[in-house]
C-alpha cells in the first residue's frame, strides 16, 4: 500500500510537472538546469535545455552556459564521448571560452587543455586606406635640359579598399594575403623656356595584392600591436594626367618687364601606355587590433615602397592608338612632357576588421614551426 | 623636405632588402637610362624659335641653327647641345639690324661652328625674297670669330654681280640654301638660289677658311642648258654641293630647263666638275611631274648618291627620291620613288646609314596642319619604315622638318620645329635604327 502510494505521487508529480515545464522560458529553464546540476540531478538536465538548443532560442551567451552545464553533466555521467560533443560546442560558440576554477570543476581544466579554438584563418574585411604616393626618380627624362632642371614632384592623396585573407600558420606568426583598389596620384612641376610652367596631376588607379608576414604581441588588454613585412604585385589599369602648360611671356607692348601669362589646358591625357601594368613592391607596417567581441577592429600604418621602375620604356612616347607608327600624342606635342624613370611608395593608414574563423579542436602534439611544415599528419 | 626623408627612409629599406638578395630592385645602377639611345627635345625662349639645319661634333654634341624670332626682327638662334641633347648652351644672333635667316651650321673638331645664312627677307607679298647670304664662325662657347657678308655692295671687293644685265641690281636677291666644307682643300661651298623678279637661277660660291672667295667653281647665276620648250622662265635653284669620292663636286639643283632628255616642268638635276671647275657632266632627273629639290647625300666610300624634293601636280604632292651612280663619264639613274603615305607629302632632307640606306625627312600636309616624316629607304629602293610626329590639336599646328642625319652610335637624329600650342620651339630628336623614340 505505502509502495502503490509513492507511484501514485510520483504520477501525479509529473503530471503537475509536465505543463510547468512546457511554459518556462529558456532563461528559466537555464537557471531550473543549474538548480539541478547543483543538486545532482543530471537526467533531467539535457532534457530541459534541448528544446532552446534546437530552436536556436537562447542568447549566444546562455547558448554557451548551456553546453557549458551539459559538458559538466555529461563529465559527473562519465560520459567522455557526450563531454567531447558539448564542449566543442561550447567552444564554438565562446571561442574564449576558459577554465575558471571558482566554477568549474578540475576536470574542465584538463579538458580546456586537451581542446583550442584558436582560429587558423582570419578574414580582413573593409579595408581602408588613406595616405600618399610620391615618385622616387630613378632617371630624369625631358625635352628640357635634365642636367639640373628644375623638375619637382610632389605627393599626392590616395585612398584605397581592399580585403583579405589571414593564416596563422605558427604560433604568432601568420601569412596575410590580400587584394585591394587603390588609387594614387602625384604632382608633377617643371620649369621650361625660360619662364613657361608644366604642372601635370597624375590619378592613377590599382589593383594591389600584397602577401605579406605578420607578428602579432599577446599584450594583454584590448590592444594588441602587431608587425608586419611582405611583397606585393601592383596592377595599373588607368593613368590620366591634367595637364597645365603655362606659358609665360614677355609683353611686347610693354617696356617694363612686364610679363603675361597664357593657360594651356585640355581634357585628361591617357598615359596607361606609359607605365608598366605589372608592378611590385615591399611593404612594411605596424598597426594595432583593438577586441571588438570575438572580433577585432584594426589601424595600422603602412610603407609601399615601389621596387620597380613603373614607367614603360618603351611607351615613353605614346604612339596613336591605331597607327603605332605616329607619334602624335598631346603629351609631348602640346604639354611638352616626357614621363621619367620612377618608383612610387606610399604612406598609407588604414582601419579595417579582423573576423577569426575561430576553429574548436583537438590539439596536435606540440611541434615547431618547421616540424609543422614537414610532418604533417 | 617631408617626401625627402619619405623617400631616404625607403632608399634605406630598398638597400637593406636588396642586398640582402632577396627581391631585386631597380635603382639608377640597375635601370639603363634611356637618354642616350632617343629622345625629343625642344629648345627655346620666348616667341618663336624654329629649327632649320644641324650638324654633329666628333665629341657627339649636336650644334644646331635655327631662326628666333618675338615680334621683332628674325634673328639666328644657335643651340649647342650634348650628345644626350641636353642644352650647352643657345645664342641668339642679329648684329646686322635687320632680318637674318640661318640656312645651314657645320660643325667642327675642335668645337667651333660656322654658320650660313641669309640676310633680309620678302617682307610682303610678292617681293623677291633672300638679300646677302653670310658665314659666321663660332668659337665652341658660341661667341662670334668671323663673319663675312657677300652682298652687292660697292665697297667690298667680293661683290657678288651675277649676269647684271638688267641694271637694276637691288633686285637681285641671294637666298642660301645649303653649305658644304671641304676638308681636302679647307674651303666652304655656298650653294642658292638667286632670285630676280621674274625668274631665278642657281649660285656656288666658294671661300677658304678665311672666307675670302676663291675663283674656281665661283659661280654666280649659274645657267645650264636651254630654257623648255613654251617656257619663258627656266628658273634654277641651288640646293647642295657635294663632294664625290673621286674628288670632283657635284652640284644639285632643281630646274625648268630641259637637258635634252624626257623630264618636263622641274626636274632634278645634278652637275658634276673638277676641283678647278670645269664642268664635266650633268643629268636631269624627274617624272612629268614637276620635281622640286631639297638635299643630297652621298654614301660614304661610294659615288652613289641619294636625292630628296618634292613632285608636285596641281595640288598633290608626293616625296620624290632618286638614286644615282656617278661614273667618270656618266650619271645613271639606279631607281626613282615617288613615296605618298595618304596625303600631301614634301622631302626636305636626307642622310645615308652606314649600311647604304636612306633615311628621308620630309613633312606631310594635313588637315590640321604640318607633321614631320621620317622613312628609311633601303639601297635598293624599298620602303623599310615610315614614321611621323605631330600634334593633332588645332588647324594650323605645324610640325616643320629641318635636317636629319646619322649619330655615331648608328641611330638618326633630326632637327625641326614643333608647335607647342601657340609657340614654336626648335626640336632635336634621336631616334633609333627603325625610325621609333623607342629603345
Amino acid at each position: 500500500m505505502r509502495r502503490g502510494g509513492f507511484f501514485i505521487f510520483l504520477y501525479l508529480a509529473f503530471l503537475i510537472a509536465i505543463p510547468s515545464r512546457a511554459q518556462l522560458s529558456c532563461t528559466e529553464r537555464l537557471t531550473l538546469a543549474q538548480e539541478q546540476l547543483d543538486l545532482g540531478r543530471f537526467y533531467s538536465i539535457n532534457e530541459l535545455l534541448k528544446s532552446c538548443i534546437e530552436k536556436e532560442e537562447f542568447t549566444r551567451e546562455q547558448e554557451a552556459q548551456a553546453y557549458l552545464l551539459l559538458t559538466r553533466v555529461y563529465l559527473y555521467m562519465d560520459d567522455p564521448d557526450s563531454v567531447d560533443i558539448n564542449y566543442l560546442k561550447l567552444l564554438g560558440v565562446n571561442p574564449e571560452h576558459t577554465f575558471d576554477a571558482d566554477r568549474d570543476p578540475i576536470d574542465m581544466y584538463y579538458l580546456s587543455e586537451k581542446y583550442t579554438t584558436r582560429p587558423v584563418f582570419s578574414l580582413h574585411l573593409g579595408k581602408l586606406f588613406m595616405g600618399f604616393s610620391s615618385p622616387d626618380i630613378i632617371h630624369e627624362y625631358g625635352v628640357y635640359n635634365t642636367e639640373g632642371s628644375g623638375k619637382g614632384y610632389s605627393p599626392g592623396f590616395g585612398i584605397g579598399l581592399g580585403a583579405g585573407l589571414e593564416w596563422h600558420f605558427f604560433r604568432n606568426f601568420s601569412l596575410v594575403g590580400e587584394i585591394g583598389y587603390n588609387y594614387r596620384s602625384w604632382q608633377v612641376r617643371v620649369e621650361m623656356f625660360e619662364q613657361d610652367l608644366l604642372e601635370m596631376r597624375q590619378s592613377t588607379q590599382w589593383i594591389d595584392v600584397p602577401v605579406y608576414l605578420k607578428y602579432s604581441t599577446n599584450f594583454s588588454g584590448k590592444f594588441k600591436p602587431y608587425f608586419f613585412a611582405g611583397l606585393e604585385v601592383n596592377s595599373m589599369f588607368s593613368s590620366r594626367g591634367r595637364f597645365v602648360f603655362s606659358e609665360n611671356t614677355a609683353v611686347l607692348t610693354d617696356d617694363t618687364g612686364n610679363r603675361q601669362t597664357r593657360e594651356i589646358v585640355g581634357p585628361d591625357e591617357r598615359l596607361e601606355s606609359t607605365m608598366r601594368r605589372v608592378n611590385r613592391s615591399m611593404i612594411f607596417g605596424a598597426g594595432v587590433r583593438y577586441k571588438f567581441g570575438f572580433d577585432y577592429i584594426f589601424g595600422e600604418v603602412r610603407l609601399r615602397a615601389g621596387m620597380n621602375n613603373v614607367t614603360n620604356p618603351d611607351g615613353r612616347f605614346p604612339t596613336n592608338a591605331d597607327d603605332p607608327g605616329y607619334y602624335d600624342s598631346n603629351i609631348y606635342t602640346r604639354y611638352a612632357y616626357v614621363p621619367d624613370d620612377f618608383r612610387i611608395n606610399q604612406l598609407l593608414f588604414s582601419i579595417g576588421y579582423i573576423k577569426p574563423l575561430y576553429k574548436p579542436r583537438l590539439k596536435s602534439p606540440e611541434q615547431n614551426f618547421f616540424q609543422r611544415l614537414f610532418n604533417k599528419k | 623636405m617631408a617626401i625627402l626623408t619619405m623617400n631616404r627612409f625607403f632608399h634605406i629599406l630598398l638597400m637593406i632588402t636588396c642586398l640582402s638578395g632577396m627581391y631585386s630592385c631597380d635603382n639608377d645602377l640597375t635601370v639603363e637610362p634611356q637618354t642616350f639611345d632617343h629622345f625629343i627635345k625642344y629648345y627655346g625662349k620666348d616667341g618663336n624659335q624654329t629649327g632649320v639645319k644641324f650638324d654633329i661634333h666628333e665629341s657627339g654634341d649636336f650644334i644646331m641653327v635655327g631662326n628666333s624670332r618675338f615680334g621683332g626682327l628674325s634673328n639666328i638662334y644657335v643651340v649647342k647641345a650634348d650628345p644626350f641633347g641636353n642644352e650647352i648652351w643657345s645664342k641668339e644672333i642679329n648684329h646686322l639690324g635687320m632680318d637674318i635667316f640661318a640656312n645651314d651650321i657645320i660643325g667642327f673638331q675642335d668645337g667651333s661652328s660656322v654658320v650660313l645664312f641669309t640676310q633680309g627677307g620678302s617682307f610682303f607679298p610678292g617681293d623677291t625674297p633672300g638679300g646677302s647670304v653670310g658665314l659666321l664662325r663660332l668659337d665652341p662657347n658660341g661667341e662670334i670669330l668671323q663673319e663675312y657678308l657677300y652682298e652687292k655692295n660697292p665697297a667690298n671687293p667680293f661683290e657678288i654681280h651675277g649676269d647684271d644685265d638688267t641694271g637694276i641690281p637691288t633686285l637681285r636677291k641671294l637666298e642660301a640654301s645649303a653649305l658644304t666644307y671641304d676638308a681636302e682643300s679647307d674651303n666652304f661651298f655656298i650653294c642658292g638660289t638667286q632670285n630676280q623678279p621674274f625668274w631665278t637661277t642657281s649660285f656656288s660660291i666658294r671661300v677658304n677658311s678665311d672666307f675670302t672667295r676663291v675663283p674656281l667653281a665661283d659661280w654666280l647665276g649659274f645657267s645650264i642648258g636651254a630654257s623648255n620648250p613654251g617656257s619663258e622662265v627656266p628658273n634654277q635653284m641651288g640646293n647642295k654641293i657635294i663632294k664625290l669620292a673621286t674628288g670632283d663636286f657635284g652640284l644639285f639643283l632643281t630646274t625648268e630647263i630641259k637637258l635634252g632628255e624626257e623630264p618636263q616642268g622641274s626636274n632634278f638635276a645634278f652637275i658634276t666638275y673638277t676641283p678647278n671647275g670645269t664642268i664635266a657632266q650633268m643629268k636631269s632627273f624627274g617624272t612629268t611631274r614637276n620635281e622640286f629639290g631639297s638635299d643630297i647625300v652621298r654614301i660614304p666610300g661610294t659615288n652613289s648618291i641619294g636625292m630628296i624634293g618634292t613632285s608636285k601636280q596641281g595640288n598633290n604632292s608626293d616625296m620624290y627620291f632618286a638614286k644615282a651612280l656617278v661614273e667618270s663619264d656618266s650619271t645613271r639613274l639606279e631607281f626613282e620613288r615617288l613615296l605618298n603615305f595618304g596625303n600631301n607629302f614634301e622631302g626636305k632632307a636626307i642622310a645615308a646609314s652606314s649600311n647604304g640606306n636612306f633615311i628621308v625627312l620630309g613633312e606631310e600636309l594635313g588637315i590640321g596642319g604640318k607633321n614631320i616624316v621620317w622613312a628609311m629607304l633601303s639601297a635598293g629602293g624599298d620602303l623599310l619604315w615610315f614614321r611621323k610626329f605631330g600634334g593633332q590639336s588645332g588647324v594650323g599646328n605645324n610640325d616643320l622638318a629641318g635636317g636629319v642625319k646619322q649619330t655615331p652610335d648608328g641611330n638618326f637624329s633630326f632637327l625641326g620645329t614643333v608647335t607647342l600650342d601657340n609657340q614654336q620651339k626648335m626640336a632635336l630628336f634621336k631616334v633609333n635604327t627603325n625610325g621609333d623614340l623607342k629603345p
